[in-house]
């Protein structure tokens, strides 16, 4: 799993490449405590290069939601395929992100 | 080891795209299993949940039992692991399921379940909320704490009439400290009567005896009339909701 940050105004975008999977959870968590910790509250993760996400990615994705919800910011996330989408709905966790099609929906969102 | 529940998991998706549901509903149940034992709470619910959904696209399915009790489970994996929110929706999941098998005492329990989950989980999310967030979420667990204790958020009515029941008494009380009017004649009341005029007042039920409040009980007995007109229908209300589903 490589992790990409680039900084659109305020906003984090972080590209996810490779799965989000039990055996890099633990590196994807480190880089969003880095992200609070630097104060940079508003985050957009882009899924575009992800293939697929297991349960410990969801885990590690509610407990980012919860904890940027925690400092009073917000993550989005975008470009996901059809795949992850159905695994958020079959583990029904779809209505607890901010899911959008495009960079640029989730910046206007913001 | 981690390879193997990696691609359980994966196995499990692939077999749901295809169509093998009840095959990738069993492979998510094993998952969930083997994260239990390992005490990895959020991954089970995950995978309770998942294993659920997975049985509820069944085409022919004919009874959605076995779907409310995974889903039931994972949310209280869910509570297990803190993630109040999460319990909250799959409680609310397994309240339908159960609803769609006609098992309407489990339905009940679930329904309460999930808004109770919800309403600690607001509770947890008042410390870390700025102004904006902390009164609208202040709002919702005001009004959230007052349909739990005054009625089990429906599912539990009979709460009501124990609260009518301590109101009356304590409005009794109330006006055993102030005094009445019978005719001209102005009069403390012993506790009975103040009893009897606070039933009445609250219930609006009883023959009606000229009685007029005086000075401070006239105040407690429009509050006392005033809450008696909506939880008195409240009550109705709940016992209809709870006794038409049967």
């Amino acid at each position: 799993m490589n992790i990409k940050l680039e900084k659109i105004n305020d906003i984090t975008l972080v590209s996810l490449i490779g799965e989000l999977n039990m055996d890099n959870t633990n590196r994807v968590r480190e880089a969003f405590k880095k992200i609070l910790q630097e104060k940079k509250v508003k985050v957009l993760i882009d899924f575009h290069k992800v293939p697929f996400v297991d349960s410990s990615g969801i885990a590690l994705l509610l407990e980012i939601v919860q904890n940027f919800a925690k400092a009073n910011g917000r993550m989005c996330l975008c470009h996901v395929n059809k795949k992850i989408i159905s695994v958020f709905e079959i583990t029904k966790v779809h209505k607890m992100f901010n899911i959008f099609e495009s960079h640029e929906d989730a910046l206007r969102s913001f | 080891m981690s390879e193997v529940k990696k691609s359980t998991e994966q196995q499990a998706h692939d077999l749901l795209e295809q169509g093998n549901y009840l095959e990738a509903a069993e492979l998510y149940s094993q998952a969930a299993k083997t994260f239990q034992r390992q005490d990895k709470h959020d991954r089970a619910a995950i995978c309770l949940a998942a294993s659920a959904s997975s049985r509820a696209l069944i085409l022919g399915e004919k009874t959605f039992h076995r779907v409310a009790l995974l889903y039931e489970e994972g949310a209280q994996e869910a509570e297990i692991s803190k993630d109040l929110e999460y319990a909250s929706m799959l409680y609310k999941y397994a309240a339908i399921a159960y609803e769609r098998d006609n098992d309407n005492n489990a339905f009940s329990e679930c329904f309460f379940k999930s808004k109770e989950s919800y309403r600690k989980f607001l509770i947890q999310s008042l410390s870390h909320s700025n102004f904006k967030q902390w009164i609208e979420r202040m709002g919702s667990l005001f009004t959230a704490t007052i349909a739990y204790l005054l009625w089990g958020y429906g599912e539990r009515p009979h709460r009501i009439i124990l609260f009518g029941l301590v109101l009356i008494l304590v409005f009794a009380l109330f006006y055993t400290q102030g005094s009445f009017l019978s005719g001209k004649v102005p009069f403390k009341p012993n506790f009975s009567q103040a009893a009897y005029f606070s039933f009445t007042t609250y219930t609006k039920v009883g023959p009606e005896e000229v009685l007029y409040p005086l000075g401070f009980n006239k105040f407690f007995a429009v509050i006392e009339g005033f809450i008696g007109i909506f939880t008195i229908p409240l009550y109705l209300t709940g016992l209809c909701r709870k006794y038409l589903r049967y």
